[in-house]
């Protein structure tokens, strides 16, 4: 059986692909030839569609994450941003507004929160993301940096810059 | 090459298993794939509700526009956020709750009775919690049907005189 399927092919008679290719024809497919593009055909096919069906769905497994991911960010940088508005200036003051978050570091002019991979505030050897709060205090007003990010893949989520008058103005 | 896939398809069940192991593995990781992405939008959909409402009682508070702002108890135990709002020489109260697994909001006369069970449903929520952190500060602690935590705080300008 093995030595019949050998004749009927060319490579495997010592001939080049370019000796195949030169020496065509439509008469020369048999049934055998015809029936193995086939097969690989649709095996490369199949192949392709499972690769790309389960691609799909890990890209949509990552999206949905990171959208999770990504709400809850926004949501608690709302609510620090918020709560900086309300300290004048003053990231102490901001820290124990905070409430719910008992482990922090405070410097000069910047503050760190912690959370943990449900974002539910942590001490620091607990946490898998952090927000960095920056101040700077002018005479009129009070420029703020929040950047939240992931502390092992050192990637930045999310960040917020903005202005607020002292004094609790508008 | 020939000779390989002259032997699967002669043996047509070695090709028929192989095609089915093929279909069974992808299967097997779309449906793991499936059921993890369906928990996430599960927990998305908790935790849209809590941004939903939390969202929605922030606009509410910026627009009362420095209007009067406090913390309440309905009945003595339901807290509850109360903004007053003036039209026409009348006094409004609006009064957010949590009652009956929904967020609640109820617009009443100032000095008019107030009760759990009036009161239009906003969103699905377990509770609702309001503690005034400063005179320009409230913190608002909502818990989800599925018992979520979302603990925001809002800035109330001073110029209209903070939460009372």
């Amino acid at each position: 059986m093995r030595s019949k399927s050998a004749k009927r092919t060319p490579t495997n008679r010592g001939a080049t692909w370019g000796s195949v290719l030169r020496n065509f024809s439509f008469e020369n497919i048999t049934f055998q030839t015809m029936r193995t593009v086939t097969f690989v055909v649709a095996s490369i096919f199949l192949l392709l569609a499972i690769v790309l069906a389960v691609n799909l769905f890990v890209s949509a497994n990552q999206q949905a994450d990171r959208a999770s991911q990504l709400e809850q960010v926004i949501s608690e940088t709302a609510s620090i941003a918020e709560t900086l508005k309300s300290s004048n200036g003053d990231l102490g003051l901001a820290a124990q507004s905070l409430r719910n978050h008992t482990h922090y570091s405070l410097a000069d002019n910047s503050l760190i929160l912690f959370y943990d991979d449900t974002f539910q505030p942590s001490a620091e050897s607990d946490a898998t993301y952090r927000a960095v709060i920056s101040a700077e205090a002018y005479p009129a007003y009070c420029a703020y940096t929040i950047r939240f990010s992931e502390i092992i893949a050192k990637r930045e989520l999310y960040a917020l810059e903005f202005k607020y008058l002292r004094g609790g103005g508008q | 090459m020939h000779e390989l896939i002259d032997k699967i398809l002669r043996n047509r069940n070695t090709f028929i298993i192989l095609i089915a192991a093929a279909f069974a593995i992808a299967s097997l990781i779309i449906g793991l794939l499936s059921v993890n992405i369906y928990e996430t939008v599960g927990a998305n959909t908790s935790r849209q509700e809590l941004t939903y409402a939390s969202g929605y009682i922030g606009d509410q508070i910026r627009a009362s526009d420095g209007n009067a702002i406090r913390t309440a108890a309905i009945e003595g135990e339901t807290p509850a956020l109360v903004i007053e709002s003036y039209e026409e020489g009348v006094t409004y109260e609006t009064w957010f709750f949590a009652a009956d697994n929904f967020l609640k909001e109820l617009t009443i006369e100032k000095g008019q009775p107030i009760s759990v069970a009036r009161g239009e449903n906003i969103i699905m929520l377990k509770t609702a919690d309001f503690a005034k952190l400063s005179d320009s500060l409230l913190e608002i602690r909502l818990v989800s049907d599925e018992d979520d935590v979302c603990i925001v705080n809002y800035h109330v300008p001073s110029y209209g005189g903070g939460i009372q």
